[in-house]
């Protein structure tokens, strides 16, 4: 009898595996195709292999010129200043709304969910006007300096959600030392709240690294694209011949590189970053 | 250890990268004291190889003038709308004869004839008339927009290499031709249908018992997937001709009437029934499995280059992008094969922007005290291109046939490569064949253009599925026999009508 | 009275230095958001063609007229194409990435490793998706999703090359990237108390009962969220299809609302750009207003 419970429990859980292993290779199947396109030779894309029958890696080669790597020092700077600018803008904002009382308060929160709804495309074309009088179409300035105004609303969002779980009692022990609002911010708050903190810049960072419409819409010089966007101009928008598969894949498979490094160490705190406070309220 | 590894990658990227030079400066050139005028050219490789030689040769002729390359973003349309939003044109900027309209009509270049007009050095009439008309915006219009600097006639590029492994009926080579010389003596429509069925059957045979198929054959491409012609019926210079041939048109302008305000609705004969019988006939002879297969395949790459297809109709220019994908094969040339054949340039336009610029060093001008604007500068750089040592520039990159009619038969363009190729097909009159320019669309509104030549296309990918036609292809055209293709056909025509009447 | 107006500026002064926090994000929206806002409404009343200087000509309601007259055809197909995905893609999404966290919350070993690897497909950049789907589903025999198809011996797809077809590969493809919902699921799913599931065992509730009267009832929240971000996403989509390298009878099967847009806004018609934006916005504000309204059945547990 028990051993019958048994066996249909190690059957359960055998089927189990097996549809979990069945649904990981089917998740996996795109980004290993294209590791594996983008180490084939012309001929094995020619004949539409799925796994090279040789493995070269000319298409890297070929893909990774000097322009490629200028794209990439662009993407990494825009990343790691506006990472920096969103983080520190969100969190302050965080901090206002969740651990500071004054009048107004509530009405600016709500404001700012507003904004979540807001479809981003209604504010192009008067923002590429703007950006234009003030001289900053073809710069990165439009894609940095919005996050330092904020940083986003679902980032406030979810560092005010982080901070509210930290008691009163310690902000309030610290103001009876004398510690003025920012102090309490930058020296209580900020390190209890690294784990949120860390969600942010990861989410930031790599919404950075991949960001294409908006280098799309105000970035028209070459020497100042995006990896994105030089990759589009490159292997989809492109007024001459476009490169085999083979050199498309391997540019592709570099630049997830470092967002699928930036994955696997920090997986934990990007999973965890979403349980954070849940999304209720 | 995993943040270690992580924070160390970071590290060593961030500093590898800040040590990288930037590959978009150009060389550092000598401009002191020297005129500077900018010139747009389209980001392709090829494109900005040709541009150089032209730099060279202009520069040398020119020494107090720089030209100095400004590579548009993206492909034409988006770059050009760039520069409209934020005027930022160059001086001088590049103009494919089938796109110039929707700036040329709107003010953003100047009509070259007055240029023309003032200089007695140069006239337009030493340049294929066929090229000068499609530099006008519409069919009315009689200015010269830009300086054509090639005359791009549609062809048929052979692959060789894969022909020479194709048997036909005969059991014979290239077809049943044993030759490729003997396939040029025999090539007409009937020939080219040989070729299309010998290699379809080819690639057929190979497919089904792919385990035997030797080794050479496969490098040569005659594996599935491969097909007898890249058609590219989604061009217009391809797909128009091809349609008058069987008696259609989809651009009509002897149906435009007699009145001030052409009959648009019928000048858009795309679901007339002549057109339709034409489609059918399209449908017919060449939509046959294994037979066309337009270009802008997904996989990026056309197919002619890469090996999947043993004929190609295209231009010259094209030649270019057979040899950046390392093509492993031989290329050789025959005349397109039906009764009409497309022929359209590319070319430099002034942009209105450059007679508003002045460069410091500039000259004055013969007889006046007037300075030399950018555009008079750009004037000398369109009269270089259209010169014979212009001619010769591009025709050193194997991508250009010289417009100039007086070119027909000697200059570099004929060397490049092999002087055996047959570079004749690029300028041959075959016999019985009428050239077409392929501007007709100008005679719409200019903002209509870009929605009637995209619904004309996307018509040309319907009529070639099998879903549109009924089973038996014999009816007579008419509603009622033809509904389907009917009802898709009309349903393209009201989205171009609109864009239309709302451009009126 | 002295301590009185000591007092005040005690007040004004903290709540200064309070709003001080706050003031970026302030400043933000009005500079990025509001102001563009209202003046993309302002520029729809205009006609606006040629350069970015210049507000254009006032036509008044004109734009609107031509969209909802003799642009419709086009329009009303767009909206058409974007109310389809929406309609279809996002129950989907939301049932299959609950399936899939469900799965997930089970404790059995190496569960972290399945996660991770569900959750890989949403880090691929935009660009890179584009240029991956279509390689691997393009309707040529060489594609791989064909050739796997034919090995299998079924006759090869058109997938994305057709117009009939296309959005439905869209949509497949776009399951692809349900590990961001998935995550949220999990999280709400694992911060529910085993006591629940304790007492509903006492009281002899199977695998079933439990999934419908605790699991589900518990995750509304998320349900909730899930249903207003994917509305305002979905209806938004636009980076992933023009990332697409694919024929263009594929791409006419996606001309999503915001394509339309970039079009417009491609080819300089500014004004015409901004009042299909607003009719986007208006129609994203009406349904996010309709599920507002209608979340009674949303349970927020005991702090709200």
């Amino acid at each position: 009898m028990r051993s019958s419970i048994k066996a249909k429990r190690a059957i359960g859980l055998t089927l189990k595996y097996l549809f979990l292993v069945v649904l990981a290779v089917l998740f996996l199947f795109p980004v290993l195709e294209m590791i594996f396109k983008s180490f084939m030779t012309d001929q094995d894309i020619r004949f539409g292999l799925l796994f090279p029958s040789e493995f070269t890696i000319q298409p890297f080669l070929d893909a990774l010129d000097a322009e490629y790597f200028w794209w990439l020092k662009n993407t990494l700077i825009i990343g790691v200043v506006s990472m920096l600018g969103i983080t520190l803008s969100s969190s302050l904002c965080a901090y206002g709304f969740a651990k500071l009382r004054f009048k107004g308060r509530e009405l600016c929160f709500s404001l700012v969910l507003a904004t979540l709804m807001l479809p981003s495309i209604c504010m192009q074309i008067p923002l590429y006007k703007m950006y234009y009088a003030m001289g900053w179409t073809n710069s990165w300035l439009p894609l940095i300096v919005p996050g330092f105004f904020g940083g986003g609303a679902l980032n406030i969002f979810l560092m005010r959600q982080y901070m509210r779980g930290i008691p009163d009692s310690i902000c309030d022990a610290a103001k009876m030392d004398g510690a003025n609002k920012f102090v309490v911010y930058a020296l209580i708050i900020m390190p209890m709240c690294l784990p949120i903190v860390g969600y942010v810049m990861l989410t930031s960072f790599i919404g950075c690294w991949n960001d294409f419409m908006t280098p799309l819409l105000y970035i028209n010089e070459p020497a100042m694209y995006n990896l994105s966007l030089g990759l589009y101009y490159r292997y989809v928008n492109n007024a001459g011949s476009i490169p085999p598969a083979n050199v498309q894949m391997a540019a592709a498979t570099v630049m997830l590189i470092p967002c699928a490094v930036l994955f696997f160490c920090f997986q934990k705190v990007l999973i965890n970053g979403v349980t954070v406070g849940g999304v209720k309220g | 250890m995993k943040k270690f590894f992580g924070i160390l990658l970071a590290a060593v990227m961030c500093l590898g990268l800040t040590a990288c030079t930037n590959p978009f400066e150009e060389e550092p050139e000598e401009q002191d004291g020297k005129v500077v005028i900018e010139v747009g050219v389209l980001g392709s490789t090829t494109e900005q190889e040709i541009f150089r030689k032209y730099k060279n040769g202009f520069q040398e002729k020119y020494p107090n003038v720089v030209v100095q390359l400004e590579a548009i973003p993206g492909d034409y349309a988006t770059g050009m709308n760039n520069y409209v939003q934020n005027s930022t044109f160059p001086d001088v900027v590049f103009a494919p004869g089938d796109q110039h309209a929707a700036y040329s009509s709107r003010g953003h270049f100047v009509d070259l004839r007055a240029y023309d007009e003032a200089d007695d050095t140069f006239s337009f009439d030493d340049i294929y008339p066929e090229l000068i008309e499609t530099t006008h915006y519409d069919s009315t219009d009689e200015g010269i927009w830009f300086m054509p600097r090639d005359y791009n006639k549609v062809v048929t590029f052979v692959n060789k290499t894969m022909l020479a492994l194709v048997p036909g009926e005969n059991g014979q080579m290239y077809a049943g031709y044993g030759s490729f010389e003997a396939l040029k003596e025999a090539w007409d429509l009937e020939t080219f249908y040989e070729v299309c069925a010998a290699v379809t059957k080819k690639v057929a045979e190979n497919a089904a018992d792919p385990s035997s198929v030797p080794q050479e054959e496969k490098v040569a491409g005659l594996i599935r997937g491969t097909v007898a012609v890249d058609a590219r019926y989604n061009w217009y210079p391809a797909y128009e001709p091809i349609l008058r041939h069987y008696g259609g048109s989809m651009i009509s302008l002897d149906k435009a009437g007699e009145g001030e305000e052409p009959d648009y609705n019928a000048m858009l004969s795309v679901d007339s029934d002549e057109t339709m019988q034409a489609y059918r006939s399209f449908y017919e002879n060449l939509a046959k499995p294994g037979y066309v297969k337009q270009t802008l395949a997904s996989s990026g790459a056309a197919a002619f280059p890469n090996s999947q297809a043993a004929m190609w109709f295209t231009t010259r220019p094209s030649w270019g992008e057979v040899n950046s994908a390392n093509a492993t094969f031989e290329v050789d040339f025959l005349p397109f094969p039906f009764d009409y054949v497309g022929v359209g340039c590319t070319g430099y336009a002034i942009t209105t922007l450059a007679e508003t610029r002045v460069s410091e060093y500039a000259e004055t001008k013969e007889g006046t005290n007037e300075k030399m604007t950018n555009a008079d500068y750009g004037w000398l750089f369109l009269k270089y291109i259209a010169s014979e040592d212009g001619q010769n520039a591009i025709g050193e990159t194997g991508m250009g046939v010289p417009s100039l009619m007086s070119m027909k038969d000697k200059g570099t363009w004929l060397e490049y490569g092999s002087a055996d190729i047959n570079h004749e097909a690029f300028v041959l009159d075959v016999e019985g064949q009428q050239t077409m320019a392929v501007n007709d669309i100008y005679s719409f509104p200019a903002t209509a253009q870009k929605t009637v030549s995209d619904n004309c296309i996307s018509i040309m990918t319907y009529v070639v599925k099998d879903s549109f036609w009924p089973a038996d292809l014999t009816l007579p055209i008419d509603r009622n026999n033809y509904k389907e293709i009917y009802a898709k056909v009309d349903e393209y025509k009201n989205v171009m009508m609109v864009r239309i009447n709302a451009a009126n | 009275m002295r301590a009185f107006t000591q007092n005040k500026k005690a007040k004004i002064c903290d709540w200064l230095t309070s709003f001080a926090f706050i003031l970026p994000v302030v400043l933000g929206i009005l500079i990025f958001t509001l102001f563009p806002m209202v003046s993309s409404l302002i520029f729809s009343f205009t006609r606006t063609y040629t350069t970015v200087k210049g507000t254009g000509e006032w036509v008044g309601l004109q734009n609107y007229i031509d969209l909802f007259g003799v642009y419709w055809p086009e329009i009303g197909k767009s909206i058409g194409i974007t109310f389809l995905f929406t309609v279809i893609s996002l129950p989907l999404t939301l049932v299959l990435s609950f399936g899939l966290a469900f799965l997930l919350t089970k404790d059995i070993k190496g569960i972290k490793v399945f996660r991770v690897i569900y959750y890989l497909p949403v880090m691929i950049p935009t660009v890179v998706s584009g240029i991956l789907w279509s390689m691997l589903a393009n309707g040529s025999d060489m594609s791989a999703f064909n050739m796997i198809l034919n090995a299998c011996g079924i006759p090869s797809f058109p997938f994305y090359d057709s117009e009939s077809t296309a959005m439905f590969t869209f949509i497949v493809m776009g399951f692809f990237t349900i590990g961001s919902s998935m995550i949220l699921w999990i999280a709400q799913i694992k911060s529910i108390p085993d006591t629940m599931y304790e007492v509903a065992d006492l009281e002899g509730a199977n695998a079933f009962v439990k999934l419908v009267s605790i699991t589900i009832p518990m995750c509304t929240p998320i349900i909730f969220y899930n249903l207003i971000t994917g509305i305002i996403n979905s209806l938004q989509v636009f980076s992933n299809v023009i990332t697409l390298n694919i024929e263009p009878s594929g791409k006419e099967a996606l001309d999503f609302i915001v394509v339309q847009i970039y079009d417009y806004y491609n080819s300089t018609d500014l004004s015409m750009a901004c009042a299909l934006s607003w009719i986007l916005f208006i129609i994203i504000a009406a349904l996010s207003a309709v599920t507002f309204k209608f979340n009674k059945w949303v349970y927020y547990g005991e702090d709200v």
